[in-house]
């Protein structure tokens, strides 16, 4: 095995996880090359760092938050914003129903009646004739005089 | 810290479907240490942590999983997807972690300084990446273990931790 095969292999051989075959070909080179058993060295060295310090352990209070969060009677676990937890996501979902139903809506139309074309609405035609009486204020200098 | 087997941890999660809770109490004392070292590491706080295990551990007690399946893998999985929540919503700093073991090792001292600058490696690197070096060097998990908590392929987790490695010891050669 050559030193650039070697390179692609020091990870896994020091985190011991190469094919039992393979760790014998990476033993054999290490025993005559001391350039890459300085790399093994010192890939051991950093994952030493790490794997020698310290360990933290949870604050003893911690147990007691998860057991009061499973000792919650279901009644509770099930509530939110202290309504049933059914009727709130029944709420949201009509709410959710109602949003849906009208935006498609409001997609159809706009395809119906495409924007940019103006529609207008024609005035209701009178009847020729009618009962009512219809009054117009005329200027004063417009009226005959009688 | 508490040795266990995976046959062990199945038979307490089992004897506390039954309603034994003393035996979720011997899942908590066997399991939480290492957790919790996890997600300090991972987020660089220790009231971040300690609400990622309260989390994680409601999650186990209301969960209804199959007793032969990998529960440490669970475990894992869900403190994994809690710390991506927060990672999301801030950004890991080092002050924080700081100031809380300044409280823990005694101050300036060959201990402080020394995990001090191990935590700032790990700060170093991107999330994904710091979460499969964790898993290896601390919990000792396999590219197997690991692949099977973060659900990805195998070759994902190789490369990750080639990559990983690769900076640390860059950046450890920059410190020296």
């Amino acid at each position: 095995m050559k030193c650039s095969e070697i390179e692609n292999h020091v990870t896994d051989y020091v985190l011991q996880e190469l094919a039992p075959e393979l760790q014998i070909q990476v033993n054999e080179h290490l025993a005559i090359c001391d350039k890459c058993r300085g790399e093994v060295q010192h890939t051991e060295a950093v994952i030493a760092a790490f794997r020698d310090s310290a360990r933290f352990r949870p604050a003893p209070d911690v147990y007691g938050r998860i057991a009061e969060q499973v000792r919650a009677p279901k009644s509770e676990r099930a509530r939110l914003f202290g309504l049933p937890r059914s009727l709130v996501f029944a709420f949201g979902a009509f709410l959710l129903g109602i949003v849906i139903t009208r935006s498609v809506d409001s997609i159809i139309m706009n395809i119906r009646e495409p924007s940019g074309i103006e529609v207008r609405q024609e005035p209701p035609r009178k009847a020729p004739f009618s009962d009512t009486v219809e009054f117009y204020s005329v200027p004063a200098k417009n009226l005959a005089r009688i | 810290m508490i040795e266990y087997t995976a046959a062990e941890i199945s038979g307490l999660y089992k004897r506390y479907k039954q309603g034994d809770e003393k035996a979720f109490e011997a899942l908590y004392a066997r399991l939480s240490g290492s957790l919790f070292n996890y997600c300090v590491r991972l987020l660089g706080d220790w009231h971040l942590a300690e609400d990622v295990i309260v989390e994680t551990f409601g999650k186990l007690a209301n969960s209804n999983l199959d007793e032969r399946g990998n529960l440490k893998a669970w475990l894992y999985r869900v403190a994994t997807n809690a710390s991506y929540t927060i990672f999301r919503k801030k950004k890991t700093e080092l002050k924080c972690f700081e100031q809380q073991l300044r409280s823990t090792v005694s101050n300036q001292g060959p201990d402080f300084v020394r995990e001090l600058r191990v935590q700032r490696l790990l700060t170093e690197l991107p999330e994904y990446q710091r979460i499969v070096v964790v898993l290896k060097f601390y919990e000792r998990m396999t590219y197997q273990d690991i692949a099977d908590v973060l659900c990805c392929p195998l070759g994902t987790v190789k490369s990750r931790m080639h990559q990983g490695l690769r900076k640390l010891r860059g950046m450890m050669e920059d410190v020296e």
